[in-house]
């Protein structure tokens, strides 16, 4: 008896070591697979499942996966041998008292179906309700500014209060019809306790059973009825994982809109820097019309080229073809006389300097943050960049200097510190092609013509992109191209546009007066 | 992002609202509903005592449904702790019957009156015991979601009271998960451990006095056994929630390097990225793997172990029992009700072994819940304040000075009046480098 129990132990140890290693082990591929094509993602895929949704499938709906994992290796294996083993013990020993089993394992099937079968339901709507609970939580928290100036707290406590009870109440109800799950459980186990001694007693007495055997009958009983509710609990947890399974699959499956060719050209060292679009069209898949349209310019090495337009106009996607973010759905665009589809996307970008409207900072230093786009790079160059990029003197006044930290999402500095940052990133990588997308607006007017000023100096020979809001930014630019619902309406310097572009006069007179403007 | 939700689904809707990062378990942990279920292993409370006392406070309106929920969970755990010994008189009858028809006693047989009146009895006992843990269950939960209830009240009347710079510190989703996350964790683990303490404890009482009455020597062989399964079972939750621990922490750095590459992709695609990207992930995700199929695989232990001495002590007890049912000492049926005592024994032991881990996660999210409410608040209105009436519409700056923090000042020393306009479309104009602050006025 005792050498079958250790044995047991032992064998159950074995199955649990697998079990957790295979689990594991899985769950681990499966985020390494996720995130490899998330991270081959274009934009158009990162808009298609949102970002918030993406890193919820990658971590989230992968941990339920995993768990659901190791309650299979756990019990599901383990309990059908559990009852199958129990089920011929019975049958072998005495077929006349194995109806019980029959009524005891139909008894816990109906109990578990029935609350289960009321439960489900509300759980569903225990997620809704967490979701209107978090929306108006939501609002008040991005309202707070409007509440307190109209002096709406008391509405909004209500509201708060109509959800919250929303919630508890149905959260009530399930907790209750789960609490009758466990006396229940219970008293059917005691009850076929119960009733396999009354029919026992009468076999004993006609000396068709033994006390022993009665005994033995108990047990096998018991564990039956165990490994049936293990697996009726598990069924119930399944549904959770398969929808977590799905949500994974689509991301798996999704076809990627970016692609490669399978053999890839390589720039010439010829030229460097020249950009032309012929006749660029751009739509977003799925939508009805084109964003941009018959877009046809050339950005010379040495020039700064910039784009304005009211909001809506295209200029941001327009430059957001360039490091193919998107690919352009007619026409074409060449960089030094090479479409950009036909070079691999590694090759492209490192030619491209590139600072979002959104400054975005990894964690780790200052440092790890302005090297990020280079293998290596030298001091004297670092504090180059970051001098032009008026970045130096907050850098200065750090305690660390270039080592200090930056936290996640570059919590620890300020939006403007950020941006200088992230043009600093762009200086460092020295590329042929620097794109600013709108990257100047966080930056108060001082800095920003002194940044204007350093850069001027600083990036002969390189071709400059700048999407700008205010006209002071692009004034003096070499060519400025003014966009209207994704058309070209105007190019030129600005003293021409300032005569022939109306858009332009429009933009242009409602920020600066006609004296600053001359 | 065009549309944030289109594609989330309800189902993992609540969790995915709320920031999936903040280096703290997310939704149950891997553990949560496994066959060791409950198995709550998380932070700790940084001031236990102090959080504990406070959750206690808002305990204090149930305390009369408290009070009703230990006398039921006493009248439960003895009406099933009597069961089993009942029951062995049954068997013993049974015994005794069979014994004397072999014997050859005329009329002996087995006493079905006698066995049909105890069963009788026993089905009315365990239907009262039954009837009894459900309405304890039932208070309980209803206490738990009340609790739950007022903190989320008390939380949306604090965000309305705290200062404005609270709010440029903190995520939103850092305040959501508050609302949600922690919340629901203190109302569940409340849930378990409230009616776990008590009808373990009882339970362990109960079932000792019961063995000891059916025989001291049985009793002493059985709890022999105790110090053994203590020391194992300390022995794998201590490295298990090691490894447990570490689990958290390396999914919590997975969780947020994903969240930084996925917020920054277009950065990531810029700059050639996306192989660093991937080295950084497989390095952590290594690690993620080692700590968590140790961790998964020490809590997995348990319930092998757990059986093992419980078979341990069923051989013990067998054995000592046919002994003593050979000499007479004790009776057949006492044999049956012994062992299905000592079935009982350790499962509330291994319960109330987890408890102090479920005690100490609802201390941890009660206390991040405990930390919002008693954030300092903006200076509350002037006692009595000016009645209104009778005012133009004329604002006066009167050397005004205003900062987003104690650190930084925004605007310094400002002076102004601003009248009444005639023509009330007419704007109010400020020098430039006042633009940010403008929205502030």
């Amino acid at each position: 008896m005792l050498l079958i129990a250790l044995l047991s132990m032992a064998a159950t140890v074995i199955v649990s070591f697998l079990g957790a290693r295979v689990a594991a082990g899985l769950s681990k591929k499966l985020r390494e697979n996720v995130f490899r094509k998330v991270v081959s993602f274009s934009s158009t895929e990162f808009e298609k499942f949102s970002t918030a949704s993406l890193i919820t499938r990658s971590t989230n709906d992968i941990q339920q996966i995993q768990m659901m994992m190791v309650m299979l290796l756990r019990i599901v294996f383990y309990a059908p041998i559990l009852g199958v083993g129990g089920i011929i013990k019975v049958l072998n020993s005495d077929y006349s008292m194995g109806w019980i089993i029959v009524i005891a394992v139909g008894a816990i099937l109906i109990l578990v179906i029935v609350l289960f079968g009321v439960a489900i339901p509300k759980f569903k709507m225990i997620q809704k309700l967490v979701d209107q609970l978090n929306l108006v939580t939501r609002e008040i928290l991005s309202g707070i500014m409007v509440i307190r100036a109209f002096n709406t707290q008391k509405h909004e406590e209500k509201k708060f209060e109509k959800a919250n009870w929303d919630l508890t109440k149905t959260n009530l109800f399930v907790t209750r019809t789960m609490s009758l799950m466990m006396p229940l459980m219970m008293l059917i186990m005691n009850a076929i306790t119960l009733l396999i001694i009354w029919v026992g007693a009468r076999q004993i007495d006609q000396g068709a059973m033994q006390v022993g055997n009665m005994m033995a009958f108990i047990q096998y009983a018991m564990q039956i009825i165990m490994s049936f509710l293990m697996i009726s609990m598990v069924s119930i947890m399944l549904p959770r994982a398969t929808v977590s399974a799905e949500r994974i699959g689509e991301v798996l499956d999704a076809e990627i809109s970016v692609k490669d060719l399978p053999n890839p050209q390589h720039f010439f060292s010829t030229q460097k820097g020249l950009i032309e679009f012929r006749d660029v069209s751009f739509r977003y898949p799925g939508a009805e019309e084109d964003v941009l349209s018959g877009i046809s310019f050339s950005a010379q090495p040495g020039q700064t080229t910039a784009f304005i337009g009211s909001t809506g106009s295209g200029k941001t996607t327009l430059i957001n073809l360039i490091p193919r973010f998107y690919d352009i759905t007619g026409g074409q665009i060449l960089i030094n006389g090479i479409d950009i589809k036909k070079v691999s996307q590694h090759d492209l970008r490192e030619k491209i300097g590139y600072v979002p409207q959104k400054a975005i900072l990894f964690s780790g230093t200052i440092e790890s943050n302005l090297v990020y786009g280079v293998e290596s790079t030298t001091e004297t160059e670092l504090t180059k960049a970051a001098a032009t990029a008026q970045a130096i003197d907050f850098i200065r006044s750090k305690e660390e200097g270039f080592a200090a930290n930056i936290s996640q999402g570059g919590a620890n500095v300020s939006g403007g510190q950020k941006q200088r940052l992230s043009i600093g990133r762009a200086l460092v990588k020295k590329p042929e092609i620097y794109i600013f997308d709108d990257s100047f607006s966080a930056l108060d007017f001082k800095t920003e013509a002194a940044l204007r000023k350093a850069l001027r100096e600083e990036k002969t020979d390189s071709t400059v992109l700048i999407v700008a809001q205010r006209i002071s930014t692009i004034m003096n630019a070499d060519q400025i191209i003014v966009l209207d619902e994704g058309k070209i309406v105007g190019k030129g310097k600005h003293h021409e546009l300032m005569e022939n572009c109306e858009v332009y006069q429009q933009i242009a007179l409602s920020q600066l007066s006609r004296e600053e403007l001359a | 992002m065009s549309d944030a939700n289109h594609n989330q689904n309800p189902v993992s809707g609540g969790t995915s609202n709320a920031r999936p990062s903040e280096g703290r378990p997310m939704g149950r942990g891997p553990m949560g509903g496994g066959p060791m279920g409950g198995m709550h292993m998380g932070e700790n409370a940084k001031d236990f005592k102090g959080t504990m006392k406070k959750l206690i406070d808002y305990l204090k309106p149930f305390l009369f449904s408290i009070f009703i929920v230990i006398t039921l969970a006493i009248g439960s755990s003895v009406f099933s702790i009597a069961g089993p010994k009942i029951l062995g008189k049954a068997t013993t009858k049974i015994f005794e019957g069979l014994v004397g028809k072999v014997s050859g006693i005329p009329g002996a047989g087995v006493d079905f009156s006698y066995i049909e009146n105890i069963i009788l009895l026993l089905i009315g006992l365990y239907v009262v015991s039954a009837l009894f843990s459900f309405t304890q269950g039932y208070i309980i939960s209803g206490v738990a979601q009340k609790v739950s209830f007022n903190l989320r009240r008390d939380i949306s009347e604090k965000i309305n009271r705290l200062p404005l710079k609270y709010f440029d510190t903190k995520t939103h989703g850092e305040v959501l998960s508050r609302v949600t996350n922690d919340i629901d964790t203190v109302s569940q683990t409340l849930n378990q451990s409230m009616s776990q303490i008590i009808t373990s404890v009882i339970t362990i009482i109960g079932v000792l006095v019961m063995m000891f009455s059916i025989s001291w020597l049985m009793t002493v062989a059985a709890i022999l056994i105790l110090p053994i399964s203590m020391v194992l079972t300390a022995f794998v939750i201590k490295n298990s929630q090691k490894y447990f621990k570490q689990q958290q922490a390396f999914l919590g750095q997975v969780n947020g390097h994903v969240e930084e590459i996925f917020g920054g992709h277009l950065i990531m695609k810029a700059f050639n990225g996306e192989k660093r990207a991937v080295e950084a992930f497989d390095g952590l995700n290594d690690k993620l793997y080692r700590s968590a199929w140790k961790s998964q695989f020490l809590s997995g232990m348990m319930m092998p172990i757990m059986i093992f001495i419980g078979n341990l002590g069923f051989v013990l007890v067998s054995i000592l029992g046919g002994w003593l049912a050979i000499k007479k000492t004790i009776e057949v049926g006492d044999i049956l009700s012994f062992i299905q005592y000592v079935r009982q024994f350790t499962q509330p032991i291994a319960q109330v072994a987890q408890i102090s881990n479920i005690i100490q996660s609802t201390a941890a999210a009660a206390e991040r819940v405990f930390e919002f409410l008693e954030e300092d608040e903006e200076v509350s209105d002037t006692a009595n304040p000016v009645s209104p009436q009778g005012i133009i519409g004329e604002v006066l700056f009167k050397n005004v000075h205003f900062g987003y923090r104690q650190d930084k000042i925004v605007v310094n020393n400002l002076n102004a009046v601003i009248k009444k306009q005639l023509n009330p479309l007419m704007p109010i104009c400020l020098l430039r480098h006042c633009l940010m602050a403008m929205t502030w006025f």
